[in-house]
């Protein structure tokens, strides 16, 4: 099994979070990087449950 | 301002010219292995995806479909950051199976030549458009920097560079260049200067264009409809689409396919890429915004794709320019280099070597690098021919995503390997040309109908690659499903697939040994190629070329096959071990390969997580109690080879596992083969005190078997059988030393017995004696008698002796400790010797400390004092010093009977204390004085310990030290 719970958990969390964050991205006058501080959010995310799996198997 | 073409021509060929330093430096090893073999090397090298789309193209997306652009960013992304999805098993798939292409993949999966070729073909039609994109964004902004410069020459002179760049470092290794560090290094570097250029350019946007970040929201406040332009939400189903197209691409773009899947990398580095390249490709996508903002500040009338070199241009910033065209060319450089290695090797596995293979005469390892030089070359020059082919443009997007579109045809095939066994050659073969046919009436028919410039919006692309997608899915199921799976593909597809345990089967290989396999092989390969190819797999898998065990046999036949694949790809090298490795009618070949399942589980280990890494712990944790387990175990299959054995037959047998596993027990040495073969084929389940010679010793062990039986196994048949080796030669050596003991203690009681009963004639013979002398008055009557006497006494004595020796448990148990002054007992015990004069004269030396106290019986002590020095002045030379010492210590009282007499030979010390036993001349001991000392210390819960010799050098002296608690403890427990 490649799938961990973990990855399934944050495959969820992340596409909640790219839907709830368009209306946020898209607010009139809002600075222009806020789609990037989601990619952010999401990359730090991946980070964090990718030191996790590295504990648990390497 | 303008640059001379020979500026631009000396910068971009200088600059490639250190990327070929680069990759030479590091094959020669002058950069440290620490940093081309870093993940981090790996990780910016796979920033060749982030070719001239990322570099040019997503401003001009940014444009048109404002945040639409972070669409391609976030799809490459998604792809690592879920890399368990499709990377991690594809990648566990091309390094077992050293698949180096998506051709591989498919032709290993589908058991089909077929699929690898038109796979190559779709992926060489694909990827054309691709790499003629590149040239021309290098050619286009060399002439935006230099309009004079003449268009073609600037394209050809990149492409032969190129050609040149990738043929040294790409094509030199026999297995297509996959295992080059020196190019991986160069990919690295490119990637890491194309992200310094765009960043480098983008501080320039927003410092020198809006002096600051501040200022540029101000700018973007006064123009609110360049904000609302940025708002995608209108794009999101093309924005979802896109996404999709790039994350297939990480694994359907051959450059990427060979970026990922380097057999030079790991799973650690793929988990280390997981998300390090998506902050790479966010930190490239970050830049592009404020790039396309100042260069409509500008007022630039350059194509927007080129604003990343046109704002140095505009703002008359030489250098930036320079920079940001640099950082283009890198871009392009590195994409076409590695798109045209790995179509090479697509081109020769799946196109030339099905046609043509090289003699057993010809040099493979020329033969091949040969054609893939060329085939490379092709490839660059196929791409340079396809830019000057459309008479009109056609936008990078456009290309861009023409080529992402035929990638996305892979997508069904590609889930299918790791997801759905029932996928098939011919559902794949279905799917794939419906779905090429849907691409090819949407997105490739309009590159020739179209008139005028053919931009996105000329077609309605996300509609048509959601079409051509689900019209290869459904066809591809259907297919499948209606269509006969041929067993090749069934057992192909067990093996692709994620849940599978990889079930061996057992099957006999024709081939017996390493030896027949170059035999075999030197057919197609010819001898020196096979005898390298065998010897390569044989290092591979830590074998040796005497191996003859089947399971290795096995193994090398794996291995074999996959470096075979790994050089010729995978139809071939199936074809040729199909052929010339054949299995043979031998064995079951529906059973269960054992070793080989452990072997694999053991490899992929790692990938285990959640219920299947606890299943797998716990199969270890069974696995390491039967090696632990402190009997022999051995596990048969049902051809008898040997599956397990465990560390007590280990240590039994002197047999390794590694050396064992494997063999059949007929081909055990003896006394094993022998011993094993007779139970295992006999009635019996248990085999008492069988007993055998093992290097000169008498071995004997108890023997138990039982059938395993197959799992989910009706029939009755078994898998296999456990034997249980005890081995119990060691309790029947004690058992034999029981019994001797017992026979001992029953002559002592009958001797005891015995000299009881002699004992009264003896002191009638006594006084009879006496008698004699004492009343009669010849003289020699007296002498006689008072030898009489004398003789008697001797026997009284011993008698005596053997008495004491016979109740001294009896005695012994009723006594009560006391407090014993240890010099007291030297002295009186001096005393006693001396009184013998008939015996040799030695000097007899006391020392140490007169305060000294033990407790127990000071009469049994002073006689083992006797029994000690006797013997010691029996040893000594007449006027030797014998010492007598007694000290404290750590442990208590210390004291020594020390002689320098010759010594106790080594081999009867241990028989000393032991009764009965004397070396003396007959008559002159009774072999009971150091067992009457051994018991004393015994009792007195002291030790006893002989030191001889005392001088190594001369060989001589003996020291006889008694090991006393100390009187602290004034218990009154009975000895």
């Amino acid at each position: 099994m490649y799938l961990s719970r973990s990855m399934l958990i944050l495959m969820a969390v992340l596409y909640l979070l790219f839907l709830l964050s368009i209306d946020w991205i898209a607010q009139a006058g809002a600075a222009w990087y806020r789609p990037h501080l989601v990619a952010l959010v999401a990359i730090a995310a991946v980070a964090l449950t990718s030191r996790e799996r590295e504990s648990d198997e390497f | 301002m303008n640059f001379e073409l020979t500026t631009l021509a000396v910068s971009g060929c200088g600059y490639l010219l250190l990327l070929f330093g680069i990759a030479w430096a590091s094959d020669r090893h002058w950069i440290p292995e620490k940093i081309v073999l870093h993940p981090l090397t790996y990780t910016l090298s796979l920033g060749v995806f982030a070719s001239v789309w990322a570099y040019y193209t997503s401003v001009g997306i940014a444009m048109r479909h404002g945040y639409g652009y972070l669409a391609s960013y976030f799809g490459i992304s998604l792809a690592f950051m879920f890399a368990p999805l499709l990377l991690r098993p594809l990648l566990d798939l091309t390094r077992t199976h050293q698949l180096s292409s998506l051709a591989d993949l498919f032709a290993f999966r589908y058991r089909s030549r077929w699929a690898g070729t038109l796979v190559t073909l779709f992926t060489l039609g694909a990827a054309s458009p691709l790499i003629a994109m590149q040239i021309r964004a290098v050619a286009e902004t060399a002439l935006i920097l230099s309009p004079e410069a003449p268009y073609l020459l600037v394209a050809s002179l990149f492409c032969l560079v190129i050609t040149l760049f990738a043929i040294l470092f790409g094509a030199s290794r026999r297995d297509g260049g996959n295992q080059h560090d020196g190019l991986v290094m160069a990919i690295a570097f490119e990637s890491l200067v194309k992200l310094i250029a765009l960043l480098a350019v983008g501080v320039f946007a927003i410092n020198a264009s809006f002096g600051g970040p501040g200022p540029m929201q101000d700018w973007l406040r006064d123009r609110p409809g360049i904000l609302d332009s940025l708002d995608a939400s209108g794009f999101i189903g093309p924005f979802h689409l896109l996404m999709l197209l790039f994350f297939t691409a990480a694994v359907a773009m051959p450059h990427m396919f060979h970026a990922t899947f380097n057999p030079n990398h790991n799973l650690q580095t793929l988990h280390y890429a997981s998300w390090r390249l998506p902050l790479y490709f966010l930190l490239m996508s970050l830049p592009v915004l404020p790039i396309l903002w100042a260069g409509i500040e500008s007022g630039t009338d350059i194509p927007v794709e080129y604003f990343p070199v046109a704002i140095g241009h505009a703002w008359d910033m030489p250098w930036l320019s320079l920079l940001a065209y640099l950082g283009g060319l890198s871009a392009a450089s590195g994409l076409i280099i590695v798109i045209s290695l790995a179509l090479a090797n697509m081109c020769l596995n799946h196109l030339i070597l099905p046609l043509r293979q090289p003699a057993a005469g010809d040099d493979i390892y020329r033969w091949l690098p040969q054609r893939r030089r060329l085939l490379i070359a092709a490839v660059i020059w196929a791409g340079f021919g396809f830019h000057i082919v459309p008479v009109e443009p056609i936008s990078l997007d456009y290309i861009l995503v023409l080529v992402l579109a035929a990638c996305l045809q892979f997508l069904p095939g590609t889930v299918s390997i790791l997801y759905w066994r029932q996928g098939n050659a011919r559902g794949f073969f279905a799917g794939l040309a419906g779905g090429a046919a849907v691409w090819f009436w949407f997105f490739a028919l309009p590159v020739f109908r179209e008139a005028g410039s053919l931009t996105l919006e000329s077609v309605p692309w996300s509609e048509a690659a959601a079409l051509s997608l689900v019209v290869n899915a459904a066809l591809f199921g259907l297919v499948s499903l209606r269509s006969k799976t041929t067993d090749a593909e069934r057992h192909a597809a067990v093996v692709c697939s994620l849940d599978s345990v990889k079930r061996g089967t057992r099957g006999g290989l024709m081939a017996k040994s390493p030896a027949d396999f170059i035999e075999a092989l030197s057919k197609p390969l010819g001898a020196e190629v096979a005898e390298r190819e065998v010897r390569r797999a044989l290092d591979d898998t830590e074998l040796s070329m005497d191996d003859r065990r089947p399971f290795a046999m096995r193994l090398l036949r794996y291995r074999l096959g996959g470096n075979l694949s790994g050089m010729m790809g995978p139809s071939i090298a199936q074809e040729l071990t199909d052929r010339y490795l054949p299995f043979g009618t031998g064995g079951d070949q529906r059973r269960a390969d054992v070793p080989a399942i452990e072997y694999r589980i053991d490899t992929f280990r790692s990938n285990l997580s959640g219920l299947a890494a606890e299943l797998d712990s716990l199969r270890r944790y069974h696995r390491q109690v039967l090696l632990e387990l402190p009997l022999g175990v051995c596990s048969i299959n049902a051809d008898r080879e040997i599956v397990m054995w465990n560390r007590a037959l280990q240590g039994l047998t002197g047999i390794t596992p590694g050396e064992v596993i494997g063999l059949t027990i007929a081909e055990l040495n003896p006394p094993w083969r022998g011993l094993l073969e007779d139970f295992v084929s006999g009635e019996a389940d248990h085999l008492p005190k069988e007993s055998f010679e093992l290097d000169g010793r008498r071995h004997t062990v108890n023997l138990h078997k039982a059938a395993i039986d197959e799992a989910l196994e009706t029939d009755g048949r078994h898998e296999g059988t456990v034997i249980l080796i005890e081995d119990i030669t060691e309790t029947e050596d004690l058992e034999a030393g029981l019994a001797h003991s017992s026979r001992l203690a029953s002559i002592g009681q009958l001797a005891a017995g015995v000299a009881h009963e002699i004992g009264n004639p003896i002191t009638g013979i006594a006084c009879l004696a006496q008698t004699i002398r004492d009343e009669y008055d010849e003289k020699e009557l007296r002498g006689l008698a008072n030898q009489i006497v004398e003789q008697t006494g001797r026997t009284s004595r011993i008698l005596q002796s053997l008495m004491n020796f016979a109740h001294f448990g009896e005695r012994s148990t009723a006594a009560r400790l006391e407090t014993v002054s240890v010099y007291d007992c030297m002295e009186e015990a001096r005393a006693l010797i001396s009184l013998d004069k008939q015996a040799r004269e030695v000097k007899i030396v006391l020392d140490g400390d007169r305060n000294a106290v033990i407790r127990g019986d000071s009469q049994r002590l002073l006689q083992a004092l006797v029994n000690l020095i006797s013997n010691a002045r029996d040893a000594s030379e007449a006027g030797a010093e014998v010492r007598v010492t007694c000290h404290r210590n750590g442990q208590g009282i210390e004291l020594a009977v020390e002689d320098k007499g010759g010594g106790i030979p080594p081999e009867i010390r241990e028989h000393v204390f032991e009764p009965f036993y004397t070396t003396k001349e007959p008559g002159a001991g009774t072999g009971l004085g150091l067992s009457l000392v051994y018991g004393t210390v015994e009792d007195f819960k002291g030790e006893i310990a002989i030191i001889s010799p005392t001088d190594r050098e001369q060989g001589s002296g003996t020291r006889v030290v008694l090991q006393f608690p100390p009187a602290t403890d004034a218990s009154e427990n009975r000895i």
